[in-house]
């Protein structure tokens, strides 16, 4: 092995960390943090859904130093992923996309405070196949950091060792760092740019969990009289206990499936109406995803 | 109690927290957070009036007009605490708007108990709670015009047009939306909204 120069190991992920910075902005969240937004492309800046309040105006403070008031063009709760452009654009470049990563790849989180540009150094720690988040979006790949990046990295980019885009950094469970993909994002951003929202599956009924003997699903406590469980011949008291054949333990489960893919889609619910188990031809409504 | 609300007058809240600094860095993150205004026993002085009284001892509620609504800041671990004035008990490294919130509700006479406010800490959107399908236990009971408010959240509307389709002030549904969150136990509203859809509060 040849020697190891930490010096130049340093200046590398240092190097990193200032070829990202000209693109990344920060912004206040709600409870008065910072959070971190980046440049896609062409004046639009990808950061974390649920850093943004969606009721106040949205100003950025870009690497320029500028703070500006942005668009909030749209935001999709399914991936975690907001879009926001500045009134003016900043014309800087955008990330090339990083090449498939695996666990133990070195990579930089960026960010932004203010004036200040962030970098800490981590490595993927857990990568999967694609996954359904709760509100029923399809990420990707599932892609776990090791990494200590704290709040104010939320919504920054997370870079390869080539210095190159893997993902928009957002935080699950347990604040646990991890990553929605580039391709996650590609898509998200091209649906909300052309109609400013994603859509969700709408089946028009109020459901709670239930759990009685040894049945599990989500009993219908409420319907939308026009809607499409309705339609379908669905009443009070239903319990949904599968969709297309597969087990659906409950509203969580079943909200789960709802995603911006299942809208239109033909779907056969098994349900317990009764004690009597029978199943419902259903067409998946479409609503906004809020 | 929601009218005093619409017009744009400020709470009195006495903040008295055994540890001074801790006080006075709750107080300024309050006021930062508008509209409410945080005392100290000194600044109330014996006899005087507050609408709320955020504490971390229950020792000094004695000093306190009777009645007077409590939210309590406890330490993790430490002895639970009973007291037919509290309102609202949280942890005492709760977030400032949390605090905030359980303040606006105690004042305006709401009780907020455990299941409501003790799940805060819930995990947000992601897989991992995928076979959690046990929130069942924790009935939530909003009040008709939360339950407006809400509806309106769900379909993505943002403040100002919740204000206007319920003619109501922009203040108002603040308040209104600041309950739907402790009540929820919701981090932001996107968390609302998935909470609500699980609890049959909104359609699915």
């Amino acid at each position: 092995m040849s020697s190891f120069d930490l010096a130049a190991f340093s200046d590398a992920v240092a190097g990193i960390a200032e070829k990202a910075a000209p693109l990344t902005a920060s912004f206040k969240t709600q409870h008065g943090r910072t959070a971190t937004a980046f440049h896609w492309g062409n004046g639009f800046y990808v950061t974390a859904e649920e850093a943004v309040e969606p009721d106040e105006e949205q100003h950025l403070t870009l690497a320029s130093g500028e703070t500006m008031s942005a668009e909030l063009v749209g935001r999709d709760p399914s991936t975690g992923i907001a879009l926001l452009k500045p009134e003016r654009d900043a014309a800087s470049p955008a990330l090339e996309k990083a090449d498939p990563v695996r666990p133990g790849h070195l990579i930089v989180a960026a960010g932004r405070d203010g004036a200040s540009p962030l970098a800490v150094l981590g490595t993927i720690g857990e990568v999967g196949p694609a996954w359904r988040s709760m509100r029923g979006g399809v990420i990707d790949r599932r892609i776990n950091l090791a990494v200590m990046a704290g709040g104010r990295f939320e919504g920054g980019p997370v870079l390869d060792a080539k210095g190159h885009l893997v993902g928009v950094l957002l935080f699950g469970p347990r604040r646990r760092a991890l990553v929605i993909p580039y391709e996650t994002i590609e898509r998200t951003i091209a649906a909300l740019k052309s109609k400013g929202h994603v859509s969700r599956g709408y089946l028009g009924a109020g459901l709670q969990p239930i759990r009685h003997g040894g049945v599990q699903g989500a009993i219908v406590m409420s319907l939308d009289e026009d809607g499409p469980a309705k339609a379908a011949g669905i009443v009070l008291g239903d319990i949904v206990t599968a969709w297309n054949g597969e087990a659906v333990r409950g509203p969580r489960e079943l909200i789960r499936r709802l995603g911006p893919d299942s809208a239109g889609a033909s779907v056969t619910l098994g349900v317990l109406r009764g004690g009597e188990a029978r199943e419902v031809a259903i067409t998946i409504g479409e609503k906004p995803l809020t | 109690m929601v009218a005093r609300h619409d017009s744009d007058e400020s709470l009195l809240a006495l903040v008295a927290l055994g540890d001074g600094g801790r006080g006075e860095r709750l107080a300024a993150s309050l006021a930062e957070l508008g509209d409410i205004i945080a005392l100290t026993s000194e600044d109330i002085g014996p006899g005087g009036h507050a609408e709320v009284a955020i504490v971390s001892d229950i020792a000094v509620v004695k000093s306190l007009p009777t009645g007077t609504p409590i939210v309590l800041l406890s330490d993790p671990g430490g002895e639970p605490i009973t007291h037919s004035s509290i309102a609202a008990a949280l942890r005492a490294d709760a977030d400032p708007v949390l605090i905030a919130a359980a303040a606006r509700l105690a004042a305006a006479g709401y009780r907020i108990t455990k299941g409501a406010a003790g799940a805060s800490d819930r995990p947000p959107s992601d897989a991992a709670s995928d076979s959690d399908e046990s929130e069942v236990s924790l009935p939530i009971h909003l009040s008709p015009r939360e339950a407006e408010v809400l509806a309106l959240l769900a379909e993505g509307a943002p403040n100002k047009v919740i204000a206007r389709r319920l003619d109501i002030s922009v203040h108002t549904v603040k308040f209104h939306v600041a309950a739907i969150l402790v009540k929820l136990g919701a981090a932001n509203r996107t968390d609302a909204i998935a909470t609500a859809m699980r609890q049959g509060l909104v359609l699915v």
